[in-house]
């Protein structure tokens, strides 16, 4: 049991807990050396079980499909940790190893109840770190965050006993396709951002410190992806469902102003590239989800550590309170525009072998509508990233903000993770031989490479006729989560209004059950709720305690509908 | 870059873009070309249209606490003992 990856993280958990803040950045890169070292002592194809009030769980399964995402997750934590290695504060270093090892858990799972296991524990280590972030907003994203993930959590658990008290077996393969399979996806789907279940990623990512958004980035989407290509491929839904998705993101990241928002907002579009081909499902499919997860780490982890740094240097989130740091930033830029190319997929860095991958799966299915939509995505992509967030932030006269020196490791963990993207976009044998089918494509012939351009170059100038009106307000984007954070509350508020109005001495059932009812969704969706409220600093008690009670509840009536216990 | 001399330029590279797909025997050419640049205006155009007929809001927006926040902004701080002052650079 020892030698499952993720012990280290665990441990080093532990220890980073007790020692010194700066002995426990050590401890955050040594997990991650520990971690890799026992992976590639494992043979592919091992598993190791549990026995579990009569259950046999699967602890550890390390096959063709787990190991990249394993072996990714693993790498990403390392650099993460060189990145924050000067500004993790203590509880920080705790809860991103945290993360990071549940993280490698849930896609080392191979049966449903360690997975539950595994995902619920990442989502309050996750909480953790975006609590633990010094922004106004971080208690209150984080809150609203765990409430969010708490009911995904809910559905996962009661789907997956569902499914089990119908005959289904433990393990974690693809779903057969009943009802109870529907609660899963929909679990799946929310842990991966999908619209209109993905509000708390934009709203939670960036509230966390800047070395926490990196951390951040890495796991909570891409284990979803992980888990959708095992659990549902080829499920047609999802194909309509990513492509969505996909125009989603890049709508609201032109729309941004915030940088780390903005980023946010392309990890969705990206995820549903991803999704795109978990919907396709064939083993070409298959082969590019997983690429351009891997890639997709590694260029957004890029992008999140260059503009982390640019909001560690000025103390400034927003576009329209930048500009003219080409000069004083000048490393910075270059080392984030290596991700910016590599996300626009440009050929040479690593996006443009990931992605290709999607969409010749898409291509090799004939489903051409596909193909032109997740070209516009593209170059939606390639507009943000790396022409306006750099233009804005980078170019114009240099207004003389403040510069705060950045520590060496942050340069360090940019130059490793860039040099990474690059490698990857020169050799793409190292990702393709990763891959959990053989890889039958050839990123570089002169019809892929002339498209690219054509389609880079035209977006480009179509930026350069239009760059004045991209200019940054200073504005936010609504999203779907003002259902519950303005809308819930206001609906709260009415009933009362109602309730108030009838008189008070006929306590019958009915107003009985309409107190109850409003007492839990005061908790909730009122206006001192958890979802809704104005103020930074929730009392959890309240929404925590009705949350819990539902979970309690749903986890009770199923386990007696099933019979299990 | 003037906005005629961009213009030339947008007319060159769709030329160009029509030469290499017909040399290269596309299936359809000119295809990407104009997808890459009626990609990029539809999105900004429609973009910021949808933000400003319908989700655009004011910063404080989300802001409108009951209890102000008097902290100062302090991101890149791990721990209060290590806070270092900012350095203005000469600009």
């Amino acid at each position: 049991m020892l030698e499952h990856p993720v012990v280290p993280f665990l441990v080093a958990a532990a220890v980073a807990g007790m020692v010194p803040r700066r002995i426990g950045a050590l401890v955050l890169l040594a997990a991650p050396v520990v971690a890799l070292l026992q992976l590639l002592a494992l043979d592919e194809g091992t598993t190791q079980h549990l026995d579990f009030f009569g259950y046999e769980l699967t602890v550890l399964r390390l096959d063709d499909l787990s190991l990249p995402f394993a072996f990714i997750f693993i790498a990403i934590a390392a650099l993460a940790g060189l990145f924050g290695f000067s500004t993790f504060s203590k509880g920080e270093q705790v809860s991103a190893l945290l993360h990071a090892g549940l993280g490698i858990g849930v896609v080392l799972a191979g049966d449903l109840l360690t997975l539950f296991v595994m995902w619920e524990l990442k989502a309050v280590a996750s909480t953790l770190l975006i609590a633990l972030g010094r922004n106004r907003s971080s208690p209150g994203a984080a809150y609203r965050y765990l409430l969010i993930h708490v009911l995904g959590g809910s559905l996962l658990l009661g789907g997956t006993l569902w499914h089990l008290s119908t005959g289904g077996s433990l393990a974690f393969d693809q779903f057969d396709g009943h009802a109870s399979s529907a609660l899963i996806l929909i679990a799946f789907l929310l842990s991966a951002a999908m619209p209109p279940l993905h509000p708390w990623l934009p709203d939670a990512y960036p509230s966390a410190s800047i070395a926490g958004s990196v951390v951040l980035s890495a796991f909570t989407t891409k284990s979803a992806v992980y888990a959708l290509l095992r659990g549902f491929p080829g499920t047609e839904l999802l194909i309509v469902l990513g492509v969505a998705m996909a125009f989603y993101g890049v709508i609201y990241a032109v729309l941004e102003n915030d940088v780390r928002r903005l980023l946010s907002y392309h990890i969705i579009s990206q995820v549903g590239f991803m999704i795109t081909a978990v919907g396709i499902g064939t083993a070409a499919a298959v082969n590019g989800a997983t690429a351009h997860a891997v890639a997709h780490i590694l260029y957004k982890g890029l992008l999140l550590m260059g503009v982390g740094a640019l909001v560690h240097a000025t103390g400034k989130e927003k576009l329209t309170d930048m500009g003219g740091l080409a000069r004083p930033l000048r490393w910075v830029m270059v080392l984030y525009m290596v991700g910016a190319l590599s996300i626009s997929g440009v050929p040479l860095f690593s996006g443009f072998v990931s992605k290709e991958l999607v969409i010749d799966a898409a291509y090799g299915d004939n489903m051409y509508l596909v193909v032109y939509l997740l070209k516009i995505v593209s170059v939606g992509t390639f507009l943000s990233t790396a022409l306006k967030l750099p233009w804005f932030a980078f170019g114009g006269p240099d207004r003389g903000i403040p510069i705060r020196p950045l520590p060496a490791t942050m340069f360090a963990a940019m130059g490793i993770t860039a040099a990474a993207n690059v490698l990857l976009g020169v050799r793409p044998g190292l990702l393709y031989d990763l891959m959990p089918n053989p890889v039958d494509y050839e990123p570089f012939t002169a019809s892929h490479l002339s498209e690219t351009m054509q389609l880079l170059v035209l977006a480009g100038l179509g930026f350069w006729l239009l760059a004045t009106k991209l200019k940054g307000e200073p504005s936010i984007t609504l999203d779907t989560d003002w259902i519950y954070r303005r809308g819930g509350p206001a609906v709260v508020t009415r009933a009362h209004a109602l309730a108030a109005t009838r008189p008070q001495p006929m306590a019958t059932a009915r107003q009985y059950g309409a107190r109850t009812w409003l007492r839990i969704t005061d908790g909730t969706l009122g206006p001192a709720g958890g979802l809704g409220r104005r103020d930074q600093a929730p009392t959890p008690t309240p929404a925590l305690g009705a949350i819990m009670l539902v979970a309690i509840l749903l986890l009770l009536s199923t386990a007696v509908i099933s019979g299990a216990w | 870059m003037s906005y005629r001399t961009t213009w030339m330029a947008v007319i060159v590279a769709f030329a160009v873009s029509l030469a290499t797909d017909l040399a290269l025997g596309a299936s359809r050419p000119g295809l990407i070309a104009s997808i890459g640049f009626f990609g990029c205006v539809g999105l900004i155009l429609g973009s910021k249209w949808l933000g400003k007929a319908l989700l655009s809001r004011p910063d404080a927006y989300w802001a409108d606490t009951d209890q102000p926040d008097e902290k100062p902004d302090t991101h890149p701080a791990p721990d209060e003992d290590e806070v270092r002052r900012p350095e203005v650079t000469d600009a």
